[in-house]
Parts: structure tokens; sequence; C-alpha cells
């Protein structure tokens, strides 16, 4: 198949130059000829695209905003925060505010209960089949996971709902979950013993976390009087194996007991691992520990402390530039958003600041992708 | 230190002749394959290469062995200064050399290079940068440009 005619380019170097180019560019050039469109929509290019795209990972981030009251998704293109584009209103004001996104697909769980993927790149949006259609939907909470089995490249979605008032149901398990497949569009409901470590907890909103085929949320016990004993855990679900595991919080010193973690991932070396941060209400200064999660989740690890930092609240994720250098998203106690470089110590301002009893922060990494969001999928032009 | 001093010789196709240091020169994956085979004590004719091509490998070598201590964002600045000032036709022969010669990160620079000229290219400006003949009906093309109208709003 040669993609040039006269052999002017090598096969291998007009490939090369292909996989660079953005999604908006690949779907226009499509049109350029029969062997072009073929090779675009070769798996395999989809895949060699997607591995160069993720060297060049982008920002999203997704917030209440302070002063239009709005979910707002934002995505920032580099570190100097000069270029964004904020998304689509329409798709959002579909979710729960509850994002999950890998390989340039977001996973969307709707206020019906209903679960989309949408690729913001090619606007691909794919509503999957509907499961818990059977359930009273103001006694539950859902929470969802995305992503894929490194092996098989197999996408998956998991869903979990939760009773909030178990006593109307005393004979019916308060957490139910199901796995869907992409490849055969189905579910599978999780049996009443693979759930059954959940069965006292919740989980936490905003909390996803995919790598190295794993998900991971962080999660609390639970009881239907509404009061949180703030225990907290978090739970792993290998999206291969399809099997849930409980992990234990670290042994945090007793100054920090019953202190909240976020979940982030450690960039080049792809590990699962939770920032602890050691302020409280009225702090001016804090000190924030990252914990790393052994390979089997045994056990957790400190790996570093930043700190003192002044009016700090919380340390997000990590944004990966390449060759070790990697920023921090950190978030002020009067609830704005900044950059922060552990080499300079210095902050860069986002802009962003969330409205008081909105939605917190959530922070991803992006990267644009031809990934399709399965079968049966409609487009939409904006 | 003799080893570092230690000067390779390099042979255009139009007979130019550049003497490089070794530390320069191994950023050629295949010349510092050649030097650990103990081929590289003479002369190295490169028949596809031209004297003016070789130069600005040479150049490009040079500047990440210089530039080594420096910032990652210097090396990304002077990458795009070295890049901007090449037109597409001199970047075909530096790809095709960049290839030859095994320089992975100069290769992904004007890869990269290429990508970003032409993706705000319309089709038939690819057509004919390419010389791509276009085989589709007109009610194909018709088709896959009504499904995708957004991707032929290119002021981006």
């Amino acid at each position: 198949m040669a993609l040039t005619s006269n052999a002017q380019w090598p096969e291998d170097l007009a490939t090369s130059i292909l996989l660079r180019l953005p999604v908006k560019s690949i779907i226009r050039f499509k049109c350029v000829s029969t062997t072009w469109r073929r090779f675009f929509d070769n798996p395999s290019f989809v895949s060699r695209h997607l591995s160069i795209s993720k060297k060049n990972q982008r920002i999203l981030v997704d917030y209440t905003d302070e002063y239009d009251d709005k979910i707002v998704f934002r995505m920032f293109h580099d570190t100097t925060l000069a270029t964004f584009d904020d998304w689509l209103p329409q798709l959002l004001a579909l979710g729960n505010g509850s994002f999950c996104v890998h390989d340039g697909l977001v996973c969307v769980c709707d206020l019906e209960f209903r679960i989309l993927l949408w690729n913001p790149a090619t606007r691909e949006v794919r509503f999957l089949p509907e499961y818990y259609t059977d359930i009273k939907r103001r006694r539950y909470l859902t929470f969802a996971g995305f992503g894929s089995d490194p092996i098989l490249n197999e996408y998956k979605v998991i869903y979990f709902v939760k009773n909030i008032k178990p006593y109307k149901t005393p004979l019916l398990p308060s957490m139910r979950g199901a796995v869907y497949k992409m490849s055969t569009d189905s579910w599978r409901e999780l049996k009443r013993e693979e759930l059954e470590m959940l069965e006292e907890k919740v989980f936490h909103d905003n909390t996803n976390a995919f790598v190295n085929g794993v998900d991971y949320w962080v999660v609390s016990d639970y009881d239907s009087c509404k009061v949180r004993k703030y225990e907290y855990n978090v739970v792993a679900f290998d999206i291969r194996k399809e099997v849930l595991q409980l992990i234990e919080w670290p042994h945090i010193p007793h100054t920090q007991q019953n202190a909240w973690g976020d979940l982030v991932i450690i960039p080049d070396i792809d590990r699962i691992s939770l920032w602890i941060s050691d302020s409280y209400m009225g702090s001016h200064t804090s000190n924030h520990d990252l914990w790393v999660l052994s390979e089997q989740g045994q056990y957790w690890t400190k790996l570093l402390t930043i700190g003192p930092l002044l009016e700090v609240h919380k340390l997000f994720g990590f944004w990966n530039m390449g060759k070790g250098n990697v920023k921090i998203f950190v978030q002020f106690t009067n609830r704005q958003l900044h950059l922060y470089d552990q080499q300079t110590h210095e902050f860069i301002d986002t802009g962003l600041r969330h409205k008081l009893n909105g939605n917190d922060f959530d922070i991803h990494t992006y990267e644009e992708s031809l990934v399709s969001t399965g079968t049966h999928t409609v487009g939409y032009n904006n | 230190m003799a080893s570092t001093l230690k000067k390779i010789i390099l042979k255009s196709c139009d007979g130019k002749i550049l003497e490089v240091e070794e530390a320069v020169a191994v950023q050629s994956q295949m010349i510092k394959n050649m030097i650990e085979d103990d081929c590289a004590n003479e002369e190295i004719p490169l028949p596809d290469i031209t004297g003016e091509i070789l130069s600005m490998i040479i150049e490009y070598c040079k500047m990440h062995v210089d530039g080594e201590n420096n910032s990652n964002n210097e090396l990304i600045a002077r990458d795009a200064d070295f890049i901007t000032r090449v037109d597409l036709n001199t970047l075909y022969y530096l790809i095709v050399a960049a290839n030859f010669l095994n320089v992975k990160s100069l290769l992904d620079l004007t890869c990269q290079r290429v990508a970003d000229i032409i993706k705000g290219k319309s089709p038939e400006e690819i057509r004919l940068t390419f010389n791509i003949k276009n085989d589709f009906t007109p009610e194909e093309e018709e088709e896959i440009r009504k499904k995708n109208a957004w991707a032929f709003d290119y002021k981006d």
C-alpha cells in the first residue's frame, strides 16, 4: 500500500509524519484518497497514534466555577497555561460531575443513570446499553470507572450503584456492580460474594484513577444514618481479571490520623499513590507526603514530602513535560488552583477558583486519540 | 582523554569531507555501531547524503552535545530555532538522512515539523504536496466531508 505515489516519500517515513498529526487533521485527510482512509482507520495506526499522543499530555480540570456557578471542563495545552479550550457544556450538563478519562476517551455517568463514552477529539458520543433500569433512582448513588486491559487492549467500564436507604429493601445487597465490555457490547453483573468487601463502604466522588490495567477509588465506611466514620480505604479493580481488592490506608503518624488522601498517578514510573497532608482548617502552613503503593498492592511507602507550603490546602496530580520536568497542581486555602514547580518553587496561577460548596477541582491527564467509542457510534457537529 | 578528541571522517555523496568529533558523531546510532565494530577508522562514505544536508545534521548533533547541561526548555527552544529555518523540500532530505544515520531525536523533530506544516492544509493541498491521486467518486468524497464537516473548518 503506497501512501504517496512515485515513491518520493518512503512508506515508513510518511507513516512517521502522519502519526504526528492532530486528530482533526487526520479526519479531514481521510478524504485525500481511499488508501489514506483505510490507513487511518487501521487499528494499528490508531494505537501507534495514541502512544505518540501520550507524550504530549494535556490537562483537564473540571470544577464548579466561583462566578457563574456552572461546571466547567477546561483543557490546558501546556504548562504555560496560555492556551486552553472549554469543553461542550451540553454534554457536561448530562453528567453528575464525575468523569473518568483514559486513552482520549471520557466516560460520563449521567443523572438518568446512563453511561456514555465520549471522544472529544473525534466528537463521537455513545450511550452504553442501559443496565440498572430497575432501581429507584432517588435511593441510589452511582460510581463509575473506566480503563483498558493492557494485554488484550479491551476497554471496560465498571459501574457501581449504592443503595443509601438499604432498610427499605433489607433483602437486597446495598452495593451492586457490573462490568461492561466494549468488544461484546454487554454487561456482566458482579456476584454478591465478589462485592462483599464493599457492603459497608461508599465511594468518594472524583477519586477514580486508572493506571497499569487497574482502576482505583477512595472509599470510606458508610452507615445508613449518614454518620461517616472517616476510615478510608482504597479499592482496586483489576480490569483484566475483573477482581476487586480492598487496600488499607497507609500507616500514617498520629498527627495525620483521619487525614484525607488524593489518589494520583506518578508519571514515568506509572504507579498509584496518595497525597496525604497535615493541613487542617485554619492552618497557614502544611506539609504533604506522597505515599506510593507497592506493585501487588500490599503496602505503602512514603516517597517524598513537600513543604512547608504557605496557604496551600492540597496537592493534586502531576503534569509531566518529559525529561524529569514535572509540575504539580495545588489548591490554595482560598480555593484557587495553581501549578507548582518543585525545582524553582514558583507558582503559576491557573486563574481558576472553585465555588464554595460546589464541585472541587478534579484533574485528569488527557491525550487526543482516534480510539473509537465502539460500534453504533453517533457523531455530532458543533 | 585521547578518545574524546578522536575525529571521525565523513564523506558526502557530492564529495565533501567533514571531520567530526567522535562525541558528536556518535549521536548517529549508525556511526556509533560502526565505531564499536571498529569500522570507522577510515572515511565513511554516505552515498545518499549531500554535503549541505550533512552539515546541517552535524550542526544539530553538535548543538545537542554542547547543550547537554542546558535545561529542557533551552533545548526545546534551540530545536525550534533550528527546525523553523528549514523548508519542506530540505526537510524531506533531512528526514531521509536522519533515518539512514539513525539520529532518533532529529528524526522525531523533523517528522513533527512536517506534521505541523501540513496539519492545517486542505485535502487538495495534501494531494498536491504528496502527489496523490484522488480515487474517490465525487459522491463518496462529499459524504465524508458532510459526515465530518467540523473538521473542514480549519482556522486552527
